[in-house]
């Protein structure tokens, strides 16, 4: 028996260094032309007095790559490239990377257009998904289940959304559908995962009901300062279902501990008081309440950190930022700490009283 | 409208979470307190990776011995969080540097703003700021996870002293894997949740699949989603032998002292 598993495990780590190894050289598959870089040469050009009087140096690279598709391959190419110092726009390549270029496969065209990255996303996704199954085992393979479920869901409700169907409509069906994969995946059918659905629903529909109410007071969000806007007509609507998936997986995961613990409970004195349910729910919820939130905050905000960086640097003044470049991201986490907090007596109350609840006591027993 | 969502939830925090609400409080705003200073310092141009080990302690000790006191769980939680960051601080810092993914994505490049406003000559290396970003989006899951793993092996050991290692270890696991699975969801629907109107963008854009997939808009994101995930999950086993060890060092100390 636990020979088999070992045998597993070396499966395992063997698929996913063939999976790695496949996405560095699949190059024959692409229709972009790419090229391996063979060699680098590189000189300083000039030097510019950059923001707070410090000096940006700017590089000219020589690059001698090999073209590894397409009708002219084999061939070698000369691309020059210029970059500067910190590389906020222009990068510095280097001798082995791969590189998809600008042209077509027949005319590979004389400069860079990205770096090939497939291979690193191969690399995170393939380790995360060995991690969890080596670390947690048969509950790591359902967490896989449950991420690839919902990303189909998610690409299905996007293709849905942008195809102009009612946005409120698909939204609700897509949160539903979500909330229902993950929690089953990952809790199995059980009484407790029908508790943490219900309650999950009940705090998304208190949380948006008040963000619709905030901007019933206090006036909508102008959205003309929103990242990736571009021509989009329905702004307000896309922020909308942006605010309701954000925060669905940290409210889940409070529901979901609250109606396991309130489970627990039951199951080890099915006598227990309605009332003292309640109250060793709301101690476990204390406990989580912080931390979640915090979670939150470093998802949220790093990601805006180099874009602070750049327009402070640009005279732009912290508060000027976080007043007209980024309410909506404090909107978002603000009404998703919101829904953290409203899920713990939500979901302590929902999870007691089913699980107290007599009739579906007696069909356990059977 | 923030000013008042703001007010709704410190006045939830407190009417829900009393006194501990309270304490949350004051510990999100030290954290954001932290996250300002290293903005600031990161914009005047402090080094980014020095100020990742600094701010990164900064937090660790804010969230776990302001937020829950000092014992032997908050004490492994921290352990373990600093040995999970130095750990992966070095794979974060290679592959973002082998996949340039940092400095301003394809899609802001082509924003007015950025084309025609902004001086990008800012002496920063923007290497260095993705590193401090993706470590530092992985802080609060990891906390939170290592805090969880740490806090029930504790527990269990105080109600059950003559538990052998291996069956603390086995606890540890336990509690590990209920937790992950929710926590990675959690990371994925932050992500799906703030990449919606990207995703509109590009496809309006029409760009095929091979270049959306070596794109640096799409692997920044998901590299920091990933490399959270992962993080947490490697918590899982250090924060164990954390609180091992700190359970072994209580006891070797109270046999001194008795002794």
């Amino acid at each position: 028996m636990k020979s088999c598993v070992f045998y597993k495990k070396y499966l395992l780590a063997g698929i996913y260094i063939i999976f790695v190894l496949f996405t560095c050289c699949n190059s024959r598959f692409y229709h972009t032309p790419l090229a391996k870089i063979c060699s680098v040469t590189e000189k300083q050009t000039l030097s510019r007095e950059g923001t707070r009087n410090s000096k940006e140096y700017y590089y000219t690279q020589k690059i001698t790559a090999r073209i590894l598709n397409g009708a002219h391959k084999g061939e070698k190419i000369m691309i020059s490239n210029e970059y500067a110092s910190s590389q906020v726009q222009s990068w510095k390549y280097h001798k082995g990377d791969t590189v998809l270029l600008s042209g077509s496969k027949d005319n590979p065209g004389g400069s860079i257009r990205s770096v090939k990255r497939d291979g690193y996303l191969a690399i995170l996704a393939g380790g995360l998904f060995c991690l969890l199954i080596y670390i947690t085992g048969k509950q790591g393979l359902y967490t896989i289940i449950s991420v690839i479920l919902n990303t189909v869901i998610f690409m299905y409700g996007f293709r849905a959304l942008s195809d102009g169907k009612s946005i409120l409509n698909i939204c609700n069906v897509i949160v539903l559908l979500f909330s229902l994969t993950t929690l089953i995946c990952l809790n199995g059918i059980h009484r407790k995962t029908f508790a943490s659905i219900f309650s999950t629903l009940c705090v998304l529909f208190l949380i948006m009901g008040l963000f619709e109410f905030s901007i019933y007071m206090c006036g909508d969000l102008d959205y003309s300062n929103l990242e990736y806007l571009g021509s989009m007509g329905n702004s307000a609507d896309i922020f909308w279902t942006d605010i309701m998936l954000t925060g669905l997986g940290a409210i889940m995961d409070v529901t979901v501990t609250i109606s396991a613990a309130a489970g627990e409970i039951v199951q080890k004195n099915p006598s227990v008081s309605l009332r003292k349910l309640i109250h060793s729910g709301r101690e476990i919820g204390y406990d989580i309440m912080g931390t979640m939130i915090n979670v939150l905050l470093f998802v949220l905000a790093s990601g805006m950190i180099p874009m602070f960086i750049l327009k402070m640097n640009n005279d732009v003044s912290f508060i000027t930022i976080v007043r007209y470049h980024i309410p909506y991201d404090i909107c978002r986490f603000l009404i998703e700490s919101i829904g953290i907090v409203l899920a713990i007596p939500v979901s302590v109350l929902i999870a007691s009283v089913i699980m107290k609840l007599p009739l579906l006591k007696r069909s356990d027993k059977k | 409208m923030n000013i008042f969502l703001a007010l709704v939830l410190l006045f939830l925090m407190i009417i829900i979470g009393g006194e501990r609400g309270a304490v949350s409080i004051m510990a999100l705003a030290g954290n954001i307190i932290v996250l300002f200073f290293s903005i600031i310092l990161m914009a005047a141009g402090f080094p980014p990776l020095l100020l990742v080990l600094v701010a990164g302690a900064a937090v660790c000790y804010n969230s776990l011995f302001y937020q829950n006191g000092n014992n032997p769980k908050t004490r492994a939680a921290f352990l373990a969080t600093l040995l999970v960051m130095l750990l992966l601080i070095i794979p974060i810092y290679i592959i973002t540097w082998r996949a340039e993914s940092y400095g301003l994505n394809e899609l802001q490049i082509s924003e007015d703003d950025f084309m025609y406003y902004y001086n990008t000559d800012i002496s920063i290396n923007m290497l260095h700021v993705a590193v401090f970003v993706c470590a530092f989006s992985t802080l609060g899951a990891v906390i939170d996870t290592a805090l969880s793993v740490t806090s029930s092996v504790y527990e269990v050991w105080t109600h059950k002293k003559e538990l052998t290692e291996k069956e603390l270890i086995s606890s540890g696991y336990q509690v590990g894997k209920e937790i992950i699975g929710t926590t990675v969801n959690t990371l994925l629907f932050a992500y799906f949740g703030g990449s919606i109107l990207l995703f509109s963008y590009v496809r309006i854009q029409q760009y095929n699949l091979e270049i959306i997939l070596n794109s640096r808009f799409l692997f920044q994101d998901i590299a920091i989603m990933l490399s959270g995930a992962i993080a947490c999950l490697i918590t899982v086993p250090v924060s164990i032998r954390c609180i091992i060890w700190q359970i072994h060092h209580n006891k070797t100390e109270k046999n001194e002292r008795n002794s």
